[in-house]
C-alpha cells in the first residue's frame, strides 16, 4: 500500500483522456441516491443538530459548521420522503457564502463515474423532486440528487418567508 | 315278576326241569300201567296154564281111558300105550295145578274135590285092564258096566268144568282189567304227552321268548361293543403305528440330543477356556482403562489450558476489534477529510489540482484503509467466532472428557463386573459341562428306555391288530348270532 501510495506521487498527472464527473453514493430511506461533488462545498458527520421552531417540516434545525451557523434541512423530505434522517445523519453542505446543510442517512463512498454515464431521468425514474438525472455503478442504478434545484427550491421558500437568500 | 331276573341256566333248568318231571309224571304213569298190564298178563298166563292143566288133565284122562277101552276091546298091549302114557303126568299135572292156584281157595277144594274122582277112575281103570287080562273081556266088561268109571269121569268132568269155568270168568275179569289199564295207561299217556308237550311248549315259547329277548339285547349289546372294541382296536391300531412313528422320531430325536448334548459339553469346555481367556482380558482392559483414565485426566487438563487460552484469544481478539474500530473510524474521518479536501481543491481551480490529486490519493488510501478495515473486521470476527466457536466445542470437549472420565469409571467397573461375572460364567459352564456329562448319559438311558417303548409299541401295534382281528370276528359273529336269533323270532313269531 506504501509503494502504491508512493508510486501514484512518483508518475506523472495523468492527462484527461475522459471527462469525469465525481460523486458521492449515499442511501436515503435505504434507496441509493448520488450528490454531485462539485456541487458540494463540504461534508460532515456527527455534528450536533440544534432544533428550531418552524413550519417547515424539511428544516431539523441548525448546526455548528467551520465556525458558523448552517441550518440543515433533511435531504429525505425534500425529496418527498416522509422519514427524517437520524441526528448523527451526515451532513452535505452547499453554498459558500450562505451554506445549506443537507442531512442525509448514510455515506457509501466516493464514486468517480465518465461523465457519459450520467443520463438523463426517465418518467419512472423522475417519481422524486429534484431527480433530473440517473447513474449505473456497480450494477446499482442512483437518481443524482439535483442540489441547485434543491436549494433554488429552499431559495423560493425563504424568498417565500423573507428570510433566506439566493446563492 | 322274579322270573324275569332268573339267568339263562335257570330259566334252561326250569324248562327242563318241567320238561324231566312231566317225561317222569308221565314215565312213571306208563310204568305203573305197564307194571299192571305186565301182572296182569302175568294172571293171564297164569289162568291159560291152569286152563292148559286142566284140559291136559282131562286130556290125559280121556287118553288113558282110550288106552283102556281099546285093550279091554282088542286085548292088545299095544293099545294100552296112551293109557301108560297117560297115568304118570296125570298127578304131576294135578300138582302144578295144586301149585298154580295155590292162591285160590276154591281151586284148591276143587282139587282136592277132584283127586277122588281120578284115582277112582284110574282104580277102575287099572282093575278093568287087569281083569281083561286075567279073566278076560267079560269080567272086565262087568266092572265097566257098573258104571263106576263113568261116574268118575262124570264127576271129574264136572269139577273140572268147575274150575274151567272159575278160570274163565278169571280170564275174562282179567282181560277187562287189562283192557282197562291198557285204556287207562293210554289216555294217561296220551293225555300226560299232550299236557307234557303243552306245558312244555308253553314254557319252551316263554322262555324261547324271554331269552330271544334278553339275547337279543345281549347280542345287541355284543355287537355295539364288539363295534366300539372294533373302532377302539382300529383306534388303538393307529394310535400304535403313529406312536411307533412317534417313538422312532423321539429316538431319532433323542440320537440328536446325545449328539447335541456332547457337542454342548465340548462347547462348555471351550466356553469354560474362553471364560478364562475373557477374565485374562478383562483384567488386562481393567488395567487398560486405568491407563486410558490416567490419559484422559492429562487431556483434561491440556482442554482446560486450551479453553483458557482461546478465552484469552477471545478477549485480544476483541481488543483487536476495539483497536480496529479506531482505525475504521479514523479511516472514515480521513476519506471525509479527503472528500472535502478534493472539494476545496476543486474550488481552487487550477492551482488545486495538484492538491487535488493528493486528496484523492489520501481518500483512495483512506478507501482501501476502510476496506481493509471491513476484511480485517470480517477476519476478527471469525476469529472471534472461531474462538467462541474452539471454546464451546472445548466446554463440550471438557464435558465430553468428564463423561467419558465418568464412563471410564463406569467401564473399569464394569470390567470389574465382567471379570466377575466370567468368573461366574466359568463357574457356571464347568457345572453346564459336568450337568451336560450327566445329562448325556441319562440321555443314552432314555433312548435305552425308548428303544423298548419302542419294542413294547410294536408288541402293541401287534397286540392291536391281534385285538381288531378279534373284535372283527366278535362283530361277525355277534351279528350272525342276532341273524340267528331274528331268525328264530320271525320263525317263533
Amino acid at each position: 500500500m506504501r509503494s502504491a501510495f508512493d508510486r501514484a506521487f512518483g508518475e506523472p498527472p495523468a492527462a484527461a483522456t475522459a471527462i469525469t464527473e465525481d460523486l458521492l453514493g449515499i442511501r436515503i430511506a435505504g434507496d441509493p441516491y448520488a450528490l454531485v461533488v462539485s456541487e458540494l462545498s463540504g461534508v460532515v458527520s456527527g455534528r450536533k443538530v440544534v432544533a428550531l421552531p418552524s413550519r417547515r417540516a424539511e428544516l431539523l434545525g441548525v448546526a455548528g459548521i467551520r465556525g458558523g451557523v448552517v441550518p440543515v434541512y433533511a435531504l429525505s423530505r425534500m425529496l418527498g420522503y416522509d422519514a427524517a434522517p437520524s441526528t448523527a445523519a451526515w451532513l452535505a453542505i452547499c453554498g459558500s457564502t450562505d451554506p445549506v446543510a443537507l442531512a442525509f442517512d448514510q455515506l457509501e463512498g466516493f464514486l468517480r463515474v465518465p461523465r457519459a454515464d450520467l443520463h438523463a431521468a426517465d418518467r419512472a425514474e423522475t417519481t422524486r423532486r429534484h431527480v433530473t438525472q440517473v447513474v449505473r455503478v456497480a450494477g446499482i442504478t442512483r437518481r443524482v440528487v439535483d442540489t441547485r434545484s434543491t436549494l433554488a427550491a429552499l431559495q423560493s421558500a425563504a424568498g417565500a418567508s423573507g428570510s433566506t437568500k439566493d446563492k | 315278576m322274579a322270573a324275569r331276573s332268573w339267568t339263562f341256566g335257570r330259566k334252561i333248568t326250569f324248562g327242563f326241569g318241567l320238561s324231566v318231571a312231566m317225561l317222569v309224571i308221565v314215565g312213571v304213569v306208563a310204568y305203573r300201567s305197564t307194571d299192571a298190564l305186565v301182572e296182569n298178563n302175568h294172571k293171564v298166563s297164569h289162568t291159560h296154564a291152569v286152563l292148559e292143566d286142566l284140559a291136559h288133565v282131562l286130556s290125559l284122562m280121556k287118553d288113558a281111558e282110550t288106552g283102556q277101552r281099546g285093550f279091554l276091546l282088542t286085548g292088545e298091549e299095544a293099545y294100552l300105550e296112551p293109557y301108560t302114557a297117560a297115568i304118570g303126568p296125570v298127578s304131576r299135572t294135578m300138582d302144578d295145578l295144586r301149585t298154580l292156584t295155590s292162591d285160590n281157595p276154591h281151586q284148591q277144594a276143587r282139587i282136592t274135590e277132584a283127586l277122588p274122582f281120578i284115582d277112582a277112575k284110574l282104580t277102575e281103570l287099572r282093575r278093568t285092564i287087569e281083569l281083561r287080562r286075567a279073566q278076560g273081556f267079560d269080567a272086565a266088561l262087568k266092572v265097566v258096566q257098573t258104571n263106576e268109571g263113568k261116574k268118575s269121569m262124570d264127576d271129574l268132568r264136572r269139577v273140572i268144568a268147575a274150575m274151567d269155568q272159575e278160570e274163565r270168568d278169571l280170564l275174562q275179569q282179567r282181560s277187562s282189567a287189562a283192557e282197562d289199564g291198557a285204556k287207562a295207561a293210554k289216555a294217561t299217556i296220551s293225555i300226560g304227552s299232550l299236557l307234557a308237550l303243552l306245558i312244555v311248549g308253553v314254557a319252551s315259547f316263554i322262555i324261547t321268548s324271554s331269552l330271544n329277548k334278553q339275547l337279543g339285547s345281549a347280542v345287541a349289546s355284543i355287537r355295539s361293543s364288539s363295534s366300539e372294541l372294533q373302532a377302539a382296536a382300529t383306534q388303538q391300531a393307529t394310535g400304535a403305528r403313529e406312536q411307533s412313528s412317534a417313538t422312532n422320531e423321539v429316538s431319532t430325536t433323542i440320537k440328536e440330543l446325545l449328539s447335541t448334548s456332547r457337542q454342548i459339553a465340548e462347547s462348555a469346555q471351550r466356553v469354560a477356556r474362553i471364560a478364562e481367556e475373557t477374565a485374562g482380558g478383562a483384567r488386562e482392559g481393567d488395567q487398560t482403562v486405568q491407563r486410558a483414565q490416567d490419559a484422559i485426566l492429562v487431556i483434561k487438563r491440556q482442554v482446560d489450558l486450551v479453553v483458557g487460552h482461546m478465552l484469552e484469544l477471545g478477549k485480544k481478539s476483541q481488543q483487536a476489534g476495539g483497536i480496529l474500530e479506531i482505525i475504521n473510524e479514523l479511516a472514515e474521518q480521513t476519506n471525509i477529510l479527503a472528500i472535502n479536501a478534493s472539494i476545496e481543491a476543486a474550488g481552487a481551480g487550477e492551482t488545486g489540482k495538484r492538491f487535488a490529486v493528493v486528496a484523492d490519493e489520501i481518500r483512495k488510501l483512506a478507501d482501501r484503509v476502510g476496506g481493509s478495515t471491513k476484511e480485517i473486521r470480517g477476519l476478527i470476527e471469525d476469529i472471534r467466532a472461531a474462538v467462541n466457536t474452539t471454546v464451546m466445542a472445548t466446554e463440550v470437549g471438557t464435558k465430553a472428557v468428564d463423561a467419558g472420565t465418568r464412563q471410564f469409571g463406569d467401564v473399569t467397573a464394569s470390567f470389574r463386573q465382567i471379570a466377575g461375572l466370567v468368573g461366574t460364567t466359568t463357574e457356571a459352564a464347568r457345572e453346564i459341562e459336568l450337568s451336560t456329562k450327566q445329562q448325556t448319559t441319562a440321555v443314552e438311558q432314555v433312548n435305552m428306555a425308548i428303544s423298548n417303548v419302542a419294542q413294547a409299541t410294536n408288541e402293541t401295534e401287534a397286540s392291536s391288530n391281534q385285538t381288531l382281528q378279534t373284535a372283527t370276528q366278535l362283530s361277525s359273529l355277534s351279528r350272525e348270532l342276532l341273524q340267528l336269533i331274528q331268525q328264530n323270532a320271525s320263525a317263533g313269531a
